[in-house]
């Protein structure tokens, strides 16, 4: 049995780590490319979201590179997420692969699916033993977020250009190297000392958060590698979202830092129930971030994505409210980096110039944007009528 | 005396027994409005997101042309219509949509309709009694079991178990009531195949018996109750061999049905190929494109039948 | 001698056929629609006409395509049928064993499974032009090309630059970065097919078995670039049939020719006379009620042919329907 994963973002880390403590061979996916999106995009339905096509390109990629058994995250709904799996079972049956597909289902809503799935991939291990080792492997995986956090905040102000990224990559190979817990505390430690060693100057020129759909957030190829587009541009940026938060039990998110709860309080007079999916933390984290002081938000979401639709038709409301920009970026496969950045750079600059004015006369911001249009046009010999 | 509107549009076309009997009894008028026309669609894709799916766009039309001639407006927030399955995500956020689009959210009703969570909702219609000024807690009580009865009166009355054996085509049109009912969106698709001699199934005939059993036997459960219905009275269909083919329609955008849709493909390949035409509808749709998908998916099917006998 | 006609009326052209008793095609007649269906299909009836002898009896003719409805109200049509079906049976004429038709033309493409040589299932575009002839078109114009030099063009090309083609739109900023990079034009505009390429199999396809043979059909087909690209991306050769610009008015032309050898019935059509004739169309709102639907009509003289497009069906006038003619297969 080689078993395989979808890519996204450190979660492969979490994923070897504890199929090699299982006794489970693990194949490493290919990297996410253009062929990745172009395969999943040939096969998928027209209208499924892009995390959708993304993982189905994955798997193909996996199993052309030999794997036999697929695992992937189930789920309740009300999000598309949760029938992901079943679905891209059916396609990928369709086109004649052999495999096993193994589908993890939140282990409170359907125990017995979820006791299944562990006895196939590990079929002689005891369970208290299997409890242990996932506790185990989930305390790296949070080690791992706990110091990319912590990246974040060093890389905007890092003295020498790529120093935080080179630090990092070591500090990751040694975590990962970490077997027992005392092993994993120590190099946690060592990893914190190093990233706190890095020579930095001055302060971030703005404090920008990352909201909107967690694959999105998570994966860098997908969001073009948004973060450290960011950082090295100087911002300090905040993300809604980190993997260990996201599939560990509880609901403080302790990488993070906001509770659900607490999220769902501070989405309360915008959006008063859940909608399934991040629809309702993204509310949430506007306005704490808001609170925050951060000086703008960048929003992701796949297109046509429901819960962050439901969301995203809030925002004219909270914005008029808090008076906070957002820029809300819908990624497909059609999505293109030059495109895409650019306007991540505009929206820099209008959160740049909003601070320094400190006032934010609407109507000069628009005139800004139209006369910068309209040079823009004009480089191409277009007139505007 | 207070007057609720209610949308022609989404869930109206599943729970209206259940809204007028309750309303009414508590002594308020309830006004429609009215069928989707060119005017309320402008307005609802004037006032939705640009991504959103058509439904919702029309929903925000139909509720726009209400405001001005009633007191309040009902839109339930239904969460799980059934035990442990959902609605959609956009129809848990409607109110939140919709309450940022009107000028006053107290001109809002927006209780909660979720199976799993009965008290709650008992407790939310009484506060929209309450609202209404009409009744007292033992009459509200009577008021909502009354309306409880109503509802499943209706739905059973729409049940069909006649499955004709031989004549001519017989089609199983798998499509939201709100979609399929509207016949401005979907330029009066049942009609036009009934006029054409075409005998056709629809999901919500079919009795809720026969949907848990074709449903049982699938790997995964399907965790949206609408969908579950309209997969299961699909596979129902394509199981015991009732149809020539299969017509699957939606709406652009509606994230449930994207990927159902290759549940259903497969199943209905699995049995003896059967042909399924996959419609997708929106404020764009033409005529003229939807008759020649259709008329094309008839004739093959006429063909097929031809080449079998 | 006795002869069937076919008439395709699409969006971007219009195309008549004469077939003989036996079904074989005697002439045919390809023209821009340019927006004015009935002054096609009368020129094309002109041409067709100034073309043969004066012996001609046309015993049956039938209409296919998105005008089909207007053009059977105008020259008399005994079959109306849709262009997939249509297509189907030309490619089968063709092609008897024929599992796969890909159809691109201006504003729509299809593709159709075959087996057995009956149609089991086909899908068309559905909101995105993206996959039709129309991108080509617009890129063409972008490049200030006429759109026949593609095809030498393309076949020049050693390879194709990967251009972003899911969007009219986006492509064509696209193909503006590549110009602007500095490609040779003949790569870009082999690229630009194998976009267009690349959109119909992930738009139309999605992962079903394209099963040889595979016959290509349709305006586009013309663009031997486009064929290149398509057997590149299948691995296989690509059909490409002798009359796959007028397929549509074959196919229904076939259809009316059983249809009436069969029946024995009469033709309704009008004559070659209907080529001087004056129609007139228009259009007004009705408002009995707040849907405002615009109504069409078309006559002739003082005559309604025909007259559509009420929702409610209150004006509707003439043949609308399409003939049920599949006893006679």
């Amino acid at each position: 049995m080689l078993v395989s994963s979808p890519q996204m973002g450190n979660v492969h880390f979490f994923l070897q780590d504890l199929f090699e403590r299982l006794g489970v061979d693990y194949l490493f996916p290919p990297p996410n490319s253009r062929r990745t999106v172009a395969l999943g995009t040939r096969f998928a339905p027209e209208f499924a979201c892009f995390p959708f096509k993304v993982t189905l390109g994955n798997f193909i990629e996996a199993l052309e590179a030999g794997a036999d058994t697929l695992v992937m995250v189930g789920g309740i709904g009300p999000c598309r997420f949760g029938y992901y799996a079943e679905t891209q079972r059916r396609i990928l049956q369709g086109l004649g692969y052999q495999f096993e597909m193994i589908i993890i289902e939140p282990p409170l809503a359907h125990p017995l699916l979820f006791y299944r799935a562990l006895r196939r991939l590990c079929p002689s291990l005891p369970l208290f033993k299997i409890y242990r080792e996932i506790r185990a492997s989930f305390f790296k995986a949070q080690s791992f977020d706990f110091l990319e956090k912590r990246a974040l905040e060093v890389r905007p102000v890092e003295m020498v250009k790529g120093e935080t990224d080179k630090v990092l990559a070591q500090v990751f190979e040694e975590l990962s190297r970490a077997k027992t817990e005392e092993e994993i505390v120590e190099a946690r430690k060592k990893g914190f000392a190093k990233l706190e060693a890095i020579r930095t100057k001055g302060k971030p020129c703005l404090k920008v958060g990352l909201i909107g759909e967690f694959y999105l957030l998570l994966e860098p190829f997908a969001n073009f590698g948004l973060e450290r587009f960011l950082n090295q541009k100087g911002v300090f940026v905040e993300r809604a979202v980190y993997v260990t938060d996201w599939i560990g039990p509880s609901s403080t998110n302790p990488v993070q830092g906001i509770s659900n709860e607490e999220i769902a309080r501070a989405a309360h007079p915008y959006l008063s129930h859940f909608v399934g999916g991040e629809g309702r933390a993204t509310i949430g984290h506007i306005v704490t971030m808001t609170q925050k002081g951060f000086d703008g938000l960048i929003h992701l979401t796949p297109f046509t994505c429901m819960p962050e639709l439901v969301a995203k038709s809030i925002f004219p409301k909270i914005q008029s409210d808090l008076d906070i920009p957002i820029l809300s970026l819908i990624i497909d496969e059609h999505t293109e980096k030059t495109g895409f950045l650019t306007r991540i750079e505009a929206f820099l600059d209008l959160l740049a110039w909003r601070k320094n004015r400190k006032i934010t006369p609407r109507s000069t911001f628009i005139n800004w944007l139209s006369n910068k249009r309209e040079k823009k046009l004009a480089t191409y010999g277009i007139k505007r009528r | 005396m207070i007057i609720v509107g209610v949308p022609r549009a989404l869930l109206y076309y599943y729970y209206f027994p259940f809204w007028k009997t309750f309303l009414e009894s508590c002594g308020a008028k309830v006004i429609l409005s009215p069928p989707t026309n060119k005017r309320l669609l402008e307005k609802g894709l004037e006032l939705a997101e640009s991504e959103i799916c058509l439904p919702v766009k029309v929903f925000l039309g139909h509720v726009q042309s209400l405001i001005s001639q009633v007191d309040f407006v009902l839109v339930p927030r239904v969460v799980k219509p059934e035990r442990r399955s959902y609605s959609c995500p956009k129809l848990l956020g409607l109110p939140d949509m919709v309450k940022t689009l009107l000028p006053s959210p107290s001109a809002l009703l927006f209780p909660l309709q979720d199976r799993d969570r009965k008290k709650e909702m008992a407790e939310e219609w009484f506060e929209v009694a309450r609202k209404l000024k009409g009744l007292s807690f033992w009459k509200f009580k009577r008021a909502y079991w009354e309306a409880l009865k109503a509802q499943k009166k209706a739905e059973k009355e729409k049940k069909r178990d006649f499955y004709p054996r031989n004549g001519g085509l017989k089609i199983g049109l798998v499509g939201h009531p709100y979609i399929l009912n509207d016949t401005y969106i979907t330029h009066s698709l049942v009609k036009r195949l009934r006029e054409r001699g075409v005998y056709v199934y629809l999901s919500e005939e079919v009795e809720s018996s026969q949907i848990r059993k074709a449903t049982r036997k699938l790997p995964k459960p399907i965790f949206w109750s609408y969908e579950k219905e309209l997969v299961g009275s699909a596979l129902f269909w394509i199981q015991n061999k009732l149809i020539d083919g299969l017509i699957m329609v939606y709406s652009f955008g509606c994230g449930p049905d994207s990927l159902t849709q290759v549940l259903l493909e497969t199943e209905a390949f699995k049995y003896g190929e059967l042909p399924f035409l996959n419609l997708v509808f929106d404020e764009h749709t033409s005529e003229a494109g939807l008759l020649t998908r259709l008329e094309a998916f008839l004739d093959m099917l006429a063909w097929r039948k031809l080449n079998a006998s | 001698m006795d002869v069937y006609l076919g008439v395709d009326v699409g969006s971007v052209s219009t195309n008549l056929v004469l077939l003989d008793d036996e079904g074989e095609v005697i002439t045919y007649e390809y023209l821009r629609t340019q927006g004015q269906p009935i002054r096609a299909v009368q020129e094309g009836l002109k041409r067709i006409y100034s073309r043969l002898s004066s012996n001609l009896v046309v015993k049956g003719c039938g209409s296919t395509g998105s005008a089909r409805f207007l053009t059977a109200a105008v020259i008399g049509a005994d079959v109306v049928k849709n262009e997939i079906i249509s297509h189907a049976l030309a490619a089968l004429k063709f092609e008897p064993q024929v599992r796969t038709i890909f159809e691109i033309g201006g504003q729509d493409s299809k593709v159709t499974f075959l087996k057995d040589q009956v149609v089991v299932d086909f899908a068309m575009n559905t909101i995105c032009a993206a996959g039709t002839g129309s991108f080509l078109d617009h890129q063409a114009a972008r490049l200030g090309l006429p759109i026949e030099s593609f095809s030498e063009l393309a076949l020049k090309a050693k390879k194709g630059v990967q251009i972003a083609g899911r969007c009219t739109v986006f492509a064509e900023s696209d193909m503006i970065h590549r110009q602007q990079t500095g490609y040779p034009l003949e790569e870009i505009v082999y690229g630009l097919c194998q976009a267009l390429v690349r959109n119909y199999l992930n738009n139309l396809l999605k992962g079903k078995p394209v099963n040889p043979p595979v016959v290509f059909q349709g305006g586009v087909a013309a663009n031997k670039g486009m064929r290149r690209a398509f057997e590149e991306a299948l691995g296989f050769p690509v059909v490409v049939p002798p009359y796959f610009n007028v397929m549509g008015a074959i196919g229904v032309a076939l259809l009316t020719r059983t249809y009436i050898q069969k029946t024995g019935k009469d033709t309704n059509f009008k004559g070659f006379e209907i080529v001087d004739f004056a129609y007139a169309t228009e259009s007004f709102y009705c408002d009995g009620c707040s849907n405002n639907c615009e109504i069409a009509e078309i006559r002739q003289g003082k005559k309604i042919l025909a007259r559509w497009g009420s929702r409610c069906g209150k004006w509707e006038m003439g043949n609308l329907e399409e003939s049920q003619v599949f006893s006679f297969l």
